[in-house]
């Protein structure tokens, strides 16, 4: 009774967050681009064994004992498809290497979630040659648990993926994936249980609430509400564990990652912005509280040579890390 | 009574116009009906990194849009089993491929399943409940010869025949061409595919319980030459496309011969939609076969209930060695025609102009 109360609380606490978020963004905050940026880049942080270089980072996400950070890495390239290179690489607080895990398992590397037992959760967007399309979950040491998504066999039917870019894991164990990347791909979230029971599936290509144009990155808060960067669209929705929509966020730009910490610090990285596609916004990181839905920090691409990550995440000290696809690297950012 | 009356008025007039539109002779070609269609190509697309191979079947979801495709995993051309080295690859034999494909009406690839089950897929059916039957036609170390009952999500329900064990018993099947199944859930298998193999249909009850066989090689009626599909009407009358006979048998679910129909050509895949429409693929005339000239190959479109045609949807191609058009045929909903080609290795799609 006393939890139901509160989580119909906390909904009303982000509502209003949201809804405050954007009068305050709309009014008080013409510049989208003017959060304080308190941040020190950090290069090199990361050393990968002898003789293998970084390929397209694409998600980068802080270990459960909130200091290790794991990469998803496009083998040393932009594809994995042709790699027997271990695409999901672990590395220790001061950028030492740990181990890698996935080898052969994956075309495309795309999402990565850390559950709280430590698994380590991906998605491959891309089913080809019978490999691919799929969720997969490896124990920490590199064994995969499950499956979900038949590999190399995209679909929209129950059981199936086509073009799963990110995914999420909830306290309960129930699994969040955003299924869809662009044109002809899924645009929804399907949501299991914990052994792989499809549980839900909500979602349509569109504009509209609930609707999505490449669901890029999805994140959970502490309370479980389901982030989505809905990409395309320049907004963050956000829903309830059952699909039902609450809010939309345009503030923290167009979000091509989003990571939300222990204490519903939310990340977003957006790689996209600009005047044709979302008016008024530069590309960089935007850090805010869930509680409020205020912008109070922004990172921006310091130069086009260093380019703009397009994942993000922060271990427990609050260090932002970043993973950069074009530029394939990976940085991390200090506070002053 | 008066309804019964009605219903007997109706079957005269039926078995007068079935009288006059079919003939025991063979008929002058029917090669200038209409062609209201327009044919898409590439309509369906395959998962990137997988190529279309020969596709015999094609039949529609209860849904009434969905089109459900049996794809032999990107096979090019036919070379017999006894001729390939040992773990060489044999249509579906040795391929981790899926062969059954469901894509919704835009082509877009909704699931697939069926991998590592089947050797030389051939025959497809979704009945009422969407359970997808198939029918495997050759045999290969442990597989094949079998006719498998997959629900809509691939789970395997049933399986009829001997596995990997061509025969003429009662639970043995050689070459089984095609499946169809009745709203009670009996279950046609139309076993043969010419030379030494069978040439007869075998009826089971819903669990797979036989129940009998009816048909031998041969010409006259009720005898079968490459029994190559089948297809029921509302009336629950099974129409076989006896294609080495150039001919299409009506049998009552007893195995009584109704009539024969030489005007839709040379079937290879029959499809009767709900409203007794009736849609028969010719992929053979004046190419593979040699014992129908002047016959224009492709997809004839007319009434089940009287023998009528009412429009031909024909081959572009004029003269060809092997087998192209259409082998296997369905019709959506809405009238769309989806043709299974084995030669071009394709799924056309034909909407009305």
């Amino acid at each position: 009774m006393q939890q139901k109360m509160q989580t119909a609380l906390g909904l009303a606490v982000v509502a209003a967050a949201a809804l405050s978020a954007g009068q305050a963004f709309a009014q008080a905050t013409p510049d989208p681009n003017s959060a304080p940026n308190p941040y020190r880049m950090e290069e090199n942080w990361a050393k990968l064994p002898d003789g293998r270089k970084l390929g397209a980072a694409i998600a980068v996400e802080a270990d459960r004992d909130g200091k290790s950070i794991w990469v998803f890495e496009r083998c040393g390239a932009n594809d994995c498809s042709k790699s027997n290179l271990a695409p999901v690489i672990k590395f220790d607080p001061t950028g030492k290497f740990v181990t890698s895990l996935g080898a052969g398992l994956v075309n495309f590397p795309h999402g990565l979630a850390v559950d709280r037992e430590g698994n380590v959760w991906v998605t491959d967007e891309r089913a080809s040659n019978g490999k691919g399309g799929t969720a997969i979950k490896f124990s920490p040491d590199g064994k995969v648990l499950m499956t979900i998504g038949k590999p190399g066999m995209p679909g929209d039917d129950e059981g199936y993926l086509r073009g799963a870019a990110d995914i999420a894991i909830a306290a309960n164990g129930d699994i969040y994936i955003a299924d869809g990347h662009g044109t002809g791909t899924n645009d929804r979230i399907v949501k299991y249980s914990k052994d792989g029971r499809l549980l839900k599936t909500w979602g349509k290509h569109g504009k509209g609430q609930g609707e999505f144009d490449t669901p890029h990155g999805i994140a959970l808060d502490s309370s479980g509400r389901l982030y989505v960067g809905d990409r395309v669209n320049s907004r963050i929705q956000i829903f309830d564990p059952d699909g039902n929509f609450i809010a939309e966020w345009r503030q923290f730009g167009r979000p091509s990652s989003v990571f939300i910490d222990k204490n519903d610090m939310i990340y977003v990285a957006d790689t996209q912005s600009d005047e044709q596609r979302n008016k008024g916004f530069k590309q960089g990181i935007r850090i805010g509280s869930i509680k409020d839905g205020k912008v109070t920090a922004f990172i921006p691409a310091p130069s086009p040579e260093i380019g703009n990550p397009e994942s993000v995440t922060a271990d427990d000290a609050g260090v932002v890390y970043a993973g950069y696809t074009t530029k394939m690297n990976l940085r991390r950012f200090v506070k002053q | 009574m008066q309804f019964r009356q009605r219903a007997d008025l109706a079957l005269v007039i039926i078995v007068l116009l079935g009288a006059a539109a079919s003939s025991a002779e063979p008929i002058a070609p029917t090669n200038s009906l209409p062609n209201p269609y327009r044919a898409i190509e590439n309509w369906a697309k395959m998962p990137e990194g997988r190529i279309w191979g020969a596709v015999s079947a094609v039949d529609i979801d209860p849904d009434g849009q969905s089109v459900w495709v049996l794809e032999r995993c990107g096979a090019q051309g036919f070379v017999p089993p006894s001729q390939m080295k040992e773990g060489e690859p044999f249509n579906c034999d040795g391929t981790k491929l899926a062969p059954i494909l469901k894509f919704d009406a835009a082509g877009r690839l909704m699931k697939g399943f069926g991998e590592e089950l089947l050797v030389f897929p051939h025959g497809l059916h979704v009945d009422r409940d969407g359970n997808v039957w198939v029918t495997d036609g050759v045999n290969r170390a442990t597989k094949g010869q079998q006719v498998i009952k997959f629900s809509p999500d691939g789970k395997v329900l049933l399986r009829l025949g001997k596995a990997g064990v061509a025969g003429a018993g009662k639970d043995e099947f050689n070459a089984p061409s095609a499946v169809v199944t009745a709203p009670n859930g009996d279950i046609f298998v139309a076993d043969g595919h010419g030379r030494d193999t069978n040439a007869r249909i075998v009826k089971f009850a819903k669990d797979g319980t036989f129940i009998k066989t009816w048909g031998k090689k041969g010409s006259a009626r009720g005898e079968l030459d490459i029994p190559h599909t089948i297809a029921m009407d509302s009336q629950g009358r099974l129409f076989v496309g006896d294609r080495n006979n150039n001919r299409i048998q009506i049998f009552d679910q007893d195995g009584v011969f109704l009539d024969e129909w030489f005007q839709f050509s040379r079937p290879s895949g029959v499809f009767i939609d709900k409203n007794d429409i009736i849609y028969v693929a010719d992929s053979e005339s004046e190419s593979v076969a040699t014992n129908h000239d002047g016959w224009k190959r492709g997809i004839r479109i007319g009434s089940a209930t009287t023998g009528v045609m009412s429009a031909f949807i024909p081959d572009p191609v004029e003269k060809i060695k092997g087998t192209s058009a259409a082998e296997g045929v369905a019709a959506d909903a809405a009238g769309n025609i989806y043709g299974a080609e084995v030669g071009p290795k394709r799924v056309m799609k034909y909407v009305r102009n």
